[in-house]
């Protein structure tokens, strides 16, 4: 109990106060301006943390993030264009409340349900980092392979449109993941001899192409303006919000669950636990069919389980010095840099400030709703300009947000081949969820594939052959049969009465 | 370009065949059948099939409605401009800000935007939209942000 | 219509001339005048991502050349291609001493497999500031307690029981699991090479019981020996390590004669001028010497070690030629 006082203490300082508000800003900024990513505030305040005592350090750090995380819901909800990766999932759904004319309900969502989802996984973390730990430690290739293909069939529940569709979007972006030197050979795929190439395709300026760049050029053709229930201003945001958040408690508990889980996974992270979280939303919801549509239900879901999602990969981090996703591998330098070696230890040596780190989480979540609020205040100023305006000025910063990845016009290039392409695709009707879904899972799925078989020397059996990966193996097979299993489940029924007693 | 699904199916099919050809000799692992030309076959067959099922769906569903019809703004030689100059002020961009700098490039590519989206009579205040935006940006990203944008003819200031 | 578009087309042509002439005002009259290094900003390539070992490397000296430089240091990130990308990028900017990197081991590995040209000559090497022996580790429910017993078992049982990991196909710690087997006559293709995307990976699969031993630097598995998961069972360096005194080196355990090092060097494209090297080799020796980078290193369990840009580029040389011919009888060259 005595560490907890002394961790109040280290918070509830007025220094690190400032530096926790400040750093708050600067993520609101990050994740709403697509581009900028939670991973790149995070890199960018690392140098700041050089000059910072440990506790203040990381609490800008977690504080960043968590505000960047919600950020960038904004522009996907306003603008259609996700602010970072972890907004993907559902920016089609949020933005297709904004043209209902909900953009207050839709927002309030997003936040709250962020707020509650973040101050879950810090809970989560602040009482189960160890054990969630050695859990989370037990999964070989086989059970991330089976998790990856369970993330797949995710694909199927997001794309409304058509399966055949659904499938040639999730290979195109499947097919993009794989561009680049391949990860079991190190034999160079589809470069064509460019050394650009060589790295791969990286995913924020393919999301970034095609989201952004196909909006823009759906703007710049649009014969007929676009139709005026789109929304100009925003009023209150919590009307109705409570309704909602009461109605969908069991959503909220569920996405926050998701949320740390996949979070705690080694290289799984806020991105894929954003769309599990939205699939399994629509999978187990009383209304599936109107998602797509605009319908709140699954952005209660995944916008709580992308901020539960950042607790959990500090789990790993802490406990075992293993990042849960790229913010927590910058962060286990910062760590050392610190002297707070991550480990079992570090629990035992500075106590203080490991607790320190647990109460920065909820008091940043608790900040985010202030903060948050004036974000929106802010963010719905954009949609009063002009869209002939703000098109080229959201194109030049998309530019310039994708040439900061690697500082190099290559970047660019990424995003308009892959704007042109998914602009193409949309127009036929393809959808453009599964493509990034793709993208995102990709090399994972590959990964574990290829490694889990030269470790069983071809043996397929193998990934039945431990108990988590028999369990997760069998759970997949499971809702893959599931649409014959009904049928042939119905036809027995039928059956049953004519051809029983 | 809207086209009918046998179409896209026919494309699709065809994409599945390419990267089957570009695939074709790729190393596989020591001491095991397949290496690293196996997923992306996966890939590309799986759209093959994603494809036939688009070109059975296509034929069934046609009605009689043409293979092929452009989208609307294509007949709008403004429309049709407007994307074609978005497609060539991003190629512009990654030609020539290296020589000219950022904060040029960046401006003329706004402006050229502006005043071809809004129209010529709204110059001025293009002019200072471009110049505003182009300021922020460079200021945020450049200065606040430490991305090395290039500053090419521009003498360098600031930092 | 016609008219109206004809006027927008002329107003147009007019407007972007006069930008134009503008643009190039502004190259007549602003020149760049010639100023002593450094003038400007510089930039730090590091070919790995952000969070590992060569980022962390990168980033501190990015933060202590600039408090010394007077100049403001960026450090930027090129990972992929492992590490083509970023070292490609390292030796194909201008040899101003204002685009620097860090050039790490794999330079005298990448070329030999085929995936690049580019060698340690492409490089001006302004110091060599890190080094760190590969290591051995099994996980603590392994069996095996030592590195003799280890490689008694590998010697013993059927090709393929064993499986290691530590790094992707044909990198450094693939290439010291492979030394290792040869110099002690194993056939290297008795133990199936898993492929990882780093050390931390490859460590947590082998506490999941995904693989059965580890080649990477003991420093890169601390928190997990630390943690009671991982056994470090040799290093494979000249000597014993400060940060694990008991852990033999591998010729005290088995006997061999192989070592592997990583190492980290500031460089830049070749023909970097003399001027430049006269600023820009003191201020990192300084950088080297300073109390935050050994507090840094030592926090980490990194190697320190300096060498200046002869023996440097000598190091890389003779890496160049050892690291060939183990790959080439180890199979890893294309």
């Amino acid at each position: 109990m005595d560490v907890f006082i002394n961790a109040f203490g280290l918070i509830f300082d007025p220094y690190v106060l400032l530096v926790v508000i400040l750093s708050g800003a600067f993520g609101l900024f990050m994740g709403a301006v697509p581009g900028l990513s939670a991973t790149m505030a995070t890199a960018l305040l690392v140098p700041v943390t050089f000059f910072m005592e440990p506790v203040p350090a990381l609490a800008s750090i977690v504080t960043a993030t968590a505000m960047a995380i919600f950020a960038g819901d904004l522009p996907g909800a306003l603008l259609r264009i996700p602010g970072t990766p972890a907004s993907a999932a559902y920016t089609n759904e949020a933005f297709a409340m904004t043209r209902k004319g909900q953009a207050e309900l839709v927002l309030g969502t997003g936040l709250l349900s962020a707020v509650i989802g973040g101050l879950f996984g810090a809970v989560v973390l602040t009482f189960s980092a160890p054990v969630l730990a050695e859990f989370a430690i037990k999964f070989s290739s086989f059970e991330y392979f089976w998790l990856a293909s369970l993330g797949l069939t995710c694909a199927a529940f997001v794309s409304s449109e058509s399966a055949a569709k659904g499938l040639i979007s999730l290979m195109i972006g499947l097919l993009i993941a794989t561009v680049g030197i391949d990860g079991t050979t190190g034999f160079p795929r589809f470069t064509f001899g460019s050394v650009e190439l060589l790295g791969g395709i990286n995913f924020i300026p393919a999301m970034i192409g095609m989201f952004a760049m196909a909006e823009v050029f759906r703007s710049v053709t649009a014969i007929k303006p676009p139709p005026e229930v789109e929304q100009r201003t925003i009023g209150n945001i919590f009307a109705g919000l409570g309704k909602v958040l009461y109605r969908y408690k069991f959503n909220l508990l569920r996405g926050s669950t998701i949320g740390v889980l996949v979070g705690a996974l080694p290289g799984a992270g806020s991105d894929i636990a954003a769309w599990i979280a939205y699939a399994v939303s629509k999978k187990f919801s009383k209304d599936p069919e109107k998602f797509g549509t605009g319908h709140v239900e699954g952005i209660v879901d995944a916008g709580s389980s992308n901020n539960a999602g950042l607790g959990g990969t500090w789990v790993p981090a802490l406990v075992f010095g293993i990042p849960g996703d790229s913010i927590t591998a910058i962060v286990i330098g910062v760590l050392y840099v610190k002297g707070m070696n991550p480990g079992p230890t570090v629990f035992l040596e500075h106590p203080e400030l490991i607790y320190a780190v647990f109460v920065s989480f909820f008091l940043a979540n608790i900040l985010l709703l202030p903060l948050g609020l004036t974000a929106i205040k802010c963010a719905k100023q954009m949609l009063r300009v002009p869209r002939e305006i703000l098109m080229p000025v959201i194109l030049m910063f998309c530019v310039v947000g994708t040439f900061a990845i690697n500082n190099t016009v290559f970047g660019v290039g990424i995003m308009l081949v892959l704007g042109v392409i998914s602009y193409f695709l949309e127009e036929n009707g393809f959808p453009i969820a599964p493509a990034i879904l793709g993208l995102v899972l990709g090399g994972l799925l590959e990964e574990s594939f290829m490694t889990s078989m030269i470790k069983a020397d071809g043996d397929l059996l193998a990934f039945f052959e431990r108990p988590v990966s028999a369990v997760l193996g069998v759970i997949t097979i499971l809702i893959w049969l599931s649409p014959q299993l009904a049928k042939v489940w119905r036809k027995i029924r039928r059956a049953t009465p004519l051809g029983g007693r | 370009m809207k086209v009918n699904d046998a179409i896209s199916g026919i494309i699709f099919i065809l994409f599945g065949f390419l990267v089957f050809y570009l695939t074709r000799d790729f190393p596989i692992m020591p001491g095991q059948r397949y290496g690293a030309g196996l997923f992306p076959n996966l890939i590309g067959f799986f759209m093959g099939v994603g494809g036939v099922a688009l070109i059975v769906r296509g034929v069934k569903t046609r009605n009689g409605a043409p293979w092929a019809t452009v989208m609307d703004w294509v007949s709008s030689p403004r429309h049709l401009s407007s994307f074609f100059l978005v497609i060539f002020v991003l190629i512009f961009y990654i030609l020539i800000s290296d020589h000219l700098g950022f904060i040029p490039t960046a401006f003329i590519c706004l402006f050229v935007l502006l005043l071809w989206l809004r129209g010529p009579a709204t110059w001025p205040s293009s002019v200072v939209i471009s110049i505003l935006a182009t300021i922020v940006i460079q200021q945020f990203f450049g200065e606040f942000l430490r991305v090395p944008l290039p500053w090419g003819i521009v003498p360098i200031f600031g930092w | 219509m016609s008219v109206k578009s004809n006027q927008k087309r002329r107003s147009l042509t007019k407007i972007l001339v006069a930008s134009a002439m503008m643009v190039g005002l502004a190259v007549v009259s602003f020149s760049p005048a010639q100023a002593a290094y450094p003038d400007r900003p510089i930039t730090i390539i590091v070919p790995w991502g952000a969070g590992g070992g060569t980022d962390a490397v990168g980033r501190i000296f990015g933060n202590l050349l600039e408090q010394d430089l007077k100049v403001p240091v960026n450090v930027v990130n090129r990972d992929g291609g492992s590490g083509v990308v970023g070292h490609s990028a390292i030796i194909t900017a201008e040899p101003d001493g204002y685009t620097i990197g860090i050039a790490t081991v794999e330079v005298a590995m990448m070329h030999w497999v085929g995936l690049t040209k580019l060698t340690y000559a492409d490089f001006t090497v302004f110091a060599q500031v890190n080094q760190d022996p590969g290591g051995l580790m099994v996980g603590t429910d392994s069996p095996y307690k030592s590195a003799k017993d280890l490689l008694a078992a590998i010697k013993e049982k059927p090709e393929k029981t064993f499986k290691a990991s530590g790094t992707g196909q044909g990198g450094i710690w693939h290439l010291g699991m492979a030394g290792w087997l040869l110099s002690e006559g194993v056939d290297v293709a008795k133990v199936p090479w898993v492929p990882s995307k780093g050390s931390a990976p490859a460590l947590k699969d082998m506490v999941a019981g995904g693989v059965d031993f580890v080649t990477s630097s003991l420093a890169e598995g601390r928190a997990l020996i630390e943690a009671g998961k991982v056994l470090p069972l040799a290093n494979m360096g000249d000597e014993r390590l400060p940060l694990y005194p008991d852990v033999p080196t591998l010729k005290e355990a088995t006997g061999s004669n192989w070592t592997v090092n990583v190492w980290r060097t500031i460089a830049g494209p070749k023909g970097v001028p003399q001027e430049v090297m006269d600023v820009l080799v003191p201020a990192i020796k300084r950088a080297y010497e300073s109390d935050e980078y050994k507090k840094f290193m030592d926090g980490r369990g990194f190697g320190m070690i300096y060498r200046g840009p002869k023996e440097a580029y000598e190091t890389m040389e003779k890496t160049d030629k050892s690291f060939g011919e183990v790959m080439k009888a180890a199979g890893l060259t294309n």
